[in-house]
């Protein structure tokens, strides 16, 4: 574990020192923010206050949450090994005697952690401030069960993600790919607007693919949430299964077939 | 861009990637209206409109001018040198020096939507052609406001995302529908940020054929596009040389 630790603390500390990047995530955050808020604020207005037993500030507070994952930027663990593979620099990692994924994961979350950090207190201030207490019952249970769904979730994500940049060796180009599954890591997700609010057959194929899986942290604020966590957690653990002999196999597959480019 | 569809396989992908890409984006509020309904008269068909809107004006950006989009990596890596030595203007030739393969998907996918929206809400002639002509100052503006963030360059080391970020403040605003915003936000987003403009605005001056809309979009088009020319100069004259080497054909 300590390479890996070591590499979280070092791309912690390059992602410290780039004020600007910090400070543009910011003002994107509060962008964000301001203009959901407002554009919800309408639409709830015009419906009464609730749909389908979502109010306001249950509906932002998930919003919120997705945005807040988002930050960590596991997602960028696809565009940098498609990078490294398409640069040659991927046989200069292969030889170490660490896992590669792993070392990308650590690195991303290291370069994350501060937007995740910073987006995370400003987005919980605002919405207590702005929007409110959402209306569940926060209880140790409650925080438990979210906790799992938000590890599960990234790690899933690791998983999906870098099945997506293994592809690199195959394709040359995985940005079209890239584009395709991420966006729908976004819609299925609960990107802008969560999953409860889904006509009824979208919402069974966000709870039952990994595109939503990835993202079960948003359904904490739906009213059924208690009821239906161990579904979401099982749901979560068997595509984390299936993706991982994926991963696997690719990965064997990969280390054949690479040509490195560059020499 | 007859070099880049050299590679067949290669160019159809990243064009049709980028229409799947972006039909997220549509679906995202499809499900939003079918969810609330009609709002301030506003459905699913005027969600095609704006996002046809957006797509195009972008694409129309990042396939031929996707230079005021990779500015700030040109100053970073010294590579504005050639630019300022030729006698031929450096905004237009900052502009047109890159070509983005993927915005000819966005630029499709934009043209395709609204050719739908104009079926599908039985437009007028009038209205259709309208909507046509409003495309070409919300491309102006979208690449425009594209160069003016990207000016940022000049005035901080490797700016390259903190410039996509100040882009992404632009973009985003655009892609939620116009009417659903309160009138402070509606204010901000046309006259300070002109997000409205290359989004819903241009459906709304067309759907009510709403003269004031019309014209303020062509003023804005013309405002930004002077905007951008005279902060391009202020910025130019702190540019220093990176003494790269190479040569432009």
């Amino acid at each position: 574990m300590r390479p890996y630790f070591a590499l979280f603390v070092m791309f912690f500390r390059e992602s410290l020192a780039q004020r600007s990047t910090i400070i543009g995530s910011l003002l994107l955050w509060c962008l964000r923010v301001t203009v959901l808020v407002g554009v919800y604020s309408v639409a709830f207005r015009a419906r009464g206050g609730s749909l389908y037993g979502m109010h306001f500030s249950e509906t932002m507070w998930s919003i919120g949450v997705y945005f807040i994952v988002l930050s960590l930027g596991v997602r960028h663990v696809a565009k940098e090994m498609s990078k490294e593979i398409r640069l040659g620099i991927v046989e200069t990692k292969l030889n170490k005697p660490f896992n590669y994924l792993l070392a990308m994961l650590a690195t991303q979350l290291g370069r994350g952690c501060p937007h995740f950090l910073l987006s995370g207190v400003f987005i919980v201030l605002v919405s207590l401030f702005i929007i409110g207490v959402p209306h569940i019952a926060i209880t140790s249970l409650w925080i438990l069960q979210s906790a799992a769904l938000l590890v599960g979730g990234l790690l899933l994500a690791l998983i999906f993600y870098g099945l997506i940049g293994l592809c690199a060796v195959w394709l040359e180009d995985v940005d079209p790919l890239y584009w395709i599954l991420d966006k729908a890591v976004m819609v299925l997700g609960g990107a802008y607007i969560p999953v409860a609010l889904f006509p009824q057959g979208v919402r069974f194929v966000g709870e039952h693919t990994p595109f939503g899986a990835v993202m079960f942290i948003t359904h904490i604020f739906n009213p059924d949430f208690s009821a239906r966590w161990l579904g979401l957690f099982t749901t979560q653990i068997l595509w984390f299964g299936i993706l991982l002999v994926c991963v696997g196999y690719a990965h064997t597959k990969a280390i054949h077939s690479l040509s490195v480019n560059g020499g | 861009m007859r070099a880049a569809m050299e590679n067949r396989i290669a160019f159809l992908l990243q064009v049709f990637g980028m229409m799947l890409n972006n039909i997220a984006f549509v679906l995202i509020w499809v499900f939003f209206f079918q969810a609330f309904g009609t709002i301030n008269g506003w459905s699913v068909k005027e969600v095609l409109a704006f996002q046809g809107v957006v797509a195009f004006s972008y694409g129309c950006s990042a396939a031929f001018f996707q230079g005021s989009h990779s500015l700030p990596s040109m100053v970073y890596n010294g590579a504005l040198d050639s630019f300022l030595l030729s006698p031929r203007s450096v905004y237009m030739r900052i502009l047109t020096s890159e070509l983005k393969m993927s915005g000819v998907g966005d630029f499709l996918f934009g043209f395709i939507l609204i050719i739908v929206y104009i079926f599908l809400a039985h437009l007028s002639l009038l209205q259709g052609v309208l909507l046509m002509t409003l495309l070409i100052p919300a491309s102006i503006i979208m690449t425009n406001v594209s160069l003016v963030t990207s000016l940022s360059s000049f005035f901080m080391s490797d700016a390259t995302v903190f410039a996509q970020n100040l882009f992404e403040v632009f973009v985003s605003p655009s892609l939620y529908p116009s009417t659903l915003y309160p009138s402070v936000l509606r204010f901000i987003f046309i006259f300070i940020i002109p997000s409205l403009a290359v989004g819903g605005l241009p459906v709304e001056a067309v759907k009510n054929l709403q003269g004031q809309w019309y014209i303020l979009i062509w003023v804005l088009a013309f405002v930004w596009t002077w905007v951008a020319i005279k902060l391009l100069g202020f910025s130019i004259r702190r540019y220093e040389s990176g003494n790269m080497v190479g040569s432009r054909i």
